[in-house]
């Protein structure tokens, strides 16, 4: 796929439908917390994986604790819930009603991250599975504390490879969490995912 | 699967069960016989809660595999040690496919993070009392450092008043000699009476000063050791 000849318009439609995944999952995350999440408009870019490291916006802590699940198959890529580690842990404290003791993350509360990741990143997938009309592979979710760029690298993409990468920003408001997810695509699967678009279009 | 440490169980989307582990059923008490076929939603109510069922179905139609931590739903297929405490476990959830278009079977894998929830909970408490013991010292350091300011000060006003009562003294004394040396003996008794007066107050001055340093010490000795064991609630002992 010739990236460059990425239209405008395609990219909105991927905007949009970002856009109404992480709002799902921003509803789940919702009923979760009981806490009212604000979400930054997704951003969308066609880069080099070995780009990621300078991308703006994304942590670059080692620290960052992630739950990641990658998917495999005719349309790869992975959905990551990035949070800072402080974040992560006043969240599962909010979650689980813990008013006692240090936020910091520990083999227990990891644990528990990584239900919530799962949920939140299930609700992002679902929309672009719903597009999809097809079976997505998916790998059971991971807790790891590392890069988003060291992420892709482990999850096999090759370092020259162009992706589309979307990363929304958005904030728990009453326990004051932010977190980021981000989802990095196979150009080969952005092209059946437009290609999908298109249909559902009637383009 | 069967000499797997962990409990497995496959669902159809009928909800029935496929499949039971040795695991489980040891865990469980429920012989494979029993569970084949079974509603597994029957055997194990909290599996029908809102937030579980929706996400085994999602599961049971290919999607995403579901993880159920510990620390929100304890267990989901609930089992108890001999000495009837529950045993802590995180189940995921994996989709599989059935090898039919569109059919998806899901494979329960319960892990039991029994030791570690305890472990975990062990070392959270064992933080959690020494970052108050750091904060205790931490006051006690600062209340310390005052009550040396406060030392500092009472010794500085009183060192201050006895040499001024020393001071009046000895100009006292220096004065009664001078008019001794000039013949002048009058009233010589009653200066030196004053003067005697005024060591004597300053001899219980230095007096009351001493016992309030050793009335220290005494309390100091009597103050117990600040690392004692100090009894808890369950009879053991923790640090002080």
């Amino acid at each position: 796929m010739c990236v460059t000849c990425l239209k405008d318009e395609d990219l909105d439609a991927i905007k949009e439908l970002v856009n109404i995944g992480v709002g799902r999952a921003a509803a789940m995350l919702n009923e979760i917390t009981c806490s009212h999440i604000i979400l930054h408009v997704p951003i969308l870019q066609v880069i080099r994986i070995d780009e990621l490291d300078s991308i703006g916006g994304l942590p670059r802590n080692e620290g960052a604790a992630t739950v990641k699940i990658d998917f495999r198959g005719f349309f790869t890529g992975t959905t990551a819930l990035i949070f800072p580690p402080e974040s992560a842990a006043a969240l599962v404290m909010a979650i689980t009603g813990e008013t006692d003791g240090q936020p910091e993350l520990d083999a227990i509360r990891t644990e528990t991250l990584m239900e919530v990741g799962n949920i939140f990143i299930n609700g992002v997938m679902g929309s672009i599975g719903n597009v999809l009309g097809q079976q997505i592979t998916y790998l059971p979710p991971v807790y790891v504390e590392d890069t988003i760029a060291n992420i892709a690298r482990s999850a096999r993409f090759d370092p020259d490879e162009r992706v589309l990468l979307a990363n929304t920003h958005f904030y728990v408001e009453d326990i004051n969490v932010e977190g980021i997810i981000v989802m990095i695509l196979e150009i080969g699967s952005l092209d059946i995912l437009l290609g999908r678009i298109a249909a559902v279009r009637g383009g | 699967m069967d000499l797997l440490p962990v409990g497995i169980c496959i669902i159809d989307e009928g909800l029935k069960v496929r499949y039971w582990n040795t695991c489980l059923e040891e865990w469980t008490g429920m012989p494979t016989a029993d569970m084949l076929g079974q509603d597994l939603t029957e055997h194990f109510p909290g599996l029908k809660k809102s937030g579980v069922i929706e996400r085994i179905r999602q599961v049971l139609q290919g999607g995403a595999p579901a993880v159920f931590s510990s620390q929100i739903h304890i267990c989901l297929i609930p089992s108890y040690f001999p000495d009837g405490t529950m045993r802590v476990q995180r189940t995921t959830l994996i989709p599989l496919n059935t090898g039919s278009e569109g059919h998806f079977n899901a494979m329960f894998v319960c892990e039991d993070v029994s030791a570690l929830t305890e472990q975990v909970k062990s070392v959270r408490a064992m933080r959690n009392q020494t970052l108050h013991e750091l904060e205790e010292r931490r006051k006690a350091e600062l209340a310390l450092i005052a009550a040396h300011e406060d030392l500092r000060t009472y010794l500085a006003e009183n060192t201050s008043r006895l040499r001024n009562s020393l001071n009046n003294a000895a100009d006292d004394l220096k004065m009664i000699r001078q008019e001794m040396e000039a013949g002048d003996r009058d009233g010589v008794g009653t200066k030196l009476r004053d003067v005697i007066v005024t060591i004597e107050s300053i001899e219980k001055r230095l007096s009351e000063l001493n016992e309030a340093a050793r009335e220290r010490q005494r309390e100091i000795r009597r103050a117990p050791p600040y690392f004692i064991p100090e009894p808890r609630d369950d009879g053991s002992t923790n640090r002080r």
